[in-house]
């Protein structure tokens, strides 16, 4: 918009607008801009991703594997929907899972979890 | 007929405040589909053996309490909508959108995070000036750099979903290929993945320039529409995260107005 447009702003105004804009930034709009940008760097940089803040959706990121397997060490196929709600990859699933699938996956003895990272085998 | 359709649409992209209220609307629906996609998750967490609560609760959220809070986010996504007490309602939507994130770490999504902060933000911009049966709400001093924020809020979220992604599991096109309803060849996945992390580039740096805007916008209606259509699972939940990005590139063609002069009269 140039100030010749029809309802274009005060001459005031587009003064205000033509001074370079991180010069006019009240302090508390900088604060607010460098913690937007703060809290998803300390999420890209910390270990573990995906983590929560850092817009990390859809990155491919934190996947898990879980395995349960019977008294025979045949896989018994289960649906993840009876263990969890969503799978979200920014939750520790290892300590939760594991013991989920041995309670609630009929005839499992062994569970075997496994990350990018690490793996856990529990004996139900 | 045609004539006035055009001419409302000519006045809206002429209008600031037409642009403040496309955002409003469009975030609003974002938050009332978000609404809904919580009540789905929170009512299954009722079930203790499936809930993952969050450290400083001790057990699942019970059944009354996420009926109580859905009904209150949609009513206030309705007054958002239609801009009543747009900023109360505004407040509490962005309450009733983090509230799940708060009592149930499987509610998580980085889309209901970011649609918290803009709805956050935006309620102290006077967006209900259009729209609205309250007409404007009293200018807050202040308010031109809430829209700042919102838009600065919307190109950390394209930076930083651009920078997640530049690894070998995502640009190998595996995840793609795995999270598509339909059976995407080794190549094309890797096509799409690489295009996928230059558009949110393009988005993150384009919008903010005049030269750029127009091809920004496009590039991100071809990344967020064929997210909708593509992505197999979480339709709805896209749908309201397209609609909540798309909703505020009006507001970058009406940058320079919004943010010299927020007290212009409605």
């Amino acid at each position: 918009m140039t100030s010749s447009d029809p309802g274009s702003p005060p001459t005031s105004a587009v003064a205000l607008a033509g001074t370079p804009l991180l010069r006019r930034l009240p302090w508390w709009v900088a604060v607010a801009l460098v913690l937007q940008l703060l809290v998803p760097t300390i999420a890209l940089l910390a270990p573990d991703k995906p983590n929560r803040g850092g817009f990390q959706m859809y990155s491919g990121l934190g996947g898990f594997a879980l395995t349960v397997l019977d008294q025979d060490g045949q896989e018994i196929p289960y649906d993840d929907h009876d263990l969890m709600v969503s799978a979200r990859t920014e939750i520790d699933w290892s300590q939760i899972l594991p013991e989920r699938a041995c309670a609630l996956v009929p005839g499992a003895v062994t569970v075997e979890f496994r990350t990018a990272r690490d793996s856990r085998t529990l004996a139900c | 007929m045609l004539s006035r359709w055009r001419e409302r649409a000519t006045s809206l992209l002429n209008d600031p405040w037409g642009a403040l209220a496309v955002a409003r609307v469009g975030l609003a629906l974002a938050g009332l589909l978000c609404a809904f996609e919580a009540h789905r998750f929170l009512m299954r967490a009722t079930d203790p053996t499936l809930a993952v609560p969050t450290p400083w609760l001790e057990g699942p959220v019970p059944a009354p309490a996420v009926w109580a809070l859905t009904a209150v986010t949609v009513l206030a996504a309705l007054a958002a909508l239609v801009g009543w007490r747009w900023r109360a309602s505004a407040l509490v939507l962005a309450m009733g959108t983090a509230a799940p994130m708060l009592l149930e770490q499987q509610t998580y999504s980085n889309h209901r995070t970011y649609l918290t902060l803009v709805v956050l933000l935006l309620a102290f911009a006077a967006a209900d000036r259009r729209w609205s049966p309250s007409g404007s709400a009293r200018p807050t001093p202040g308010a031109q750099w809430a829209v700042f924020l919102v838009l600065s809020q919307l190109s950390v979220l394209y930076l930083f979903a651009a920078l997640s992604k530049v690894q070998p599991t995502f640009l190998s096109g595996a995840g793609l290929r795995s999270w598509s309803r339909w059976e995407l060849p080794e190549e094309l996945a890797m096509v799409l993945a690489l295009g996928t992390v230059v558009g949110e580039l393009v988005l993150a740096i384009g919008l903010w320039f005049r030269r750029s805007r127009v091809l920004a916008c496009l590039i991100g209606f071809m990344l967020h529409v064929p997210i909708v259509l593509v992505l197999e699972e979480g339709t709805w939940e896209l749908l309201a995260f397209a609609l909540s990005c798309l909703a505020l590139y009006p507001l970058h063609f009406h940058r320079d107005r919004l943010l010299a002069e927020p007290a212009a009269p409605a």
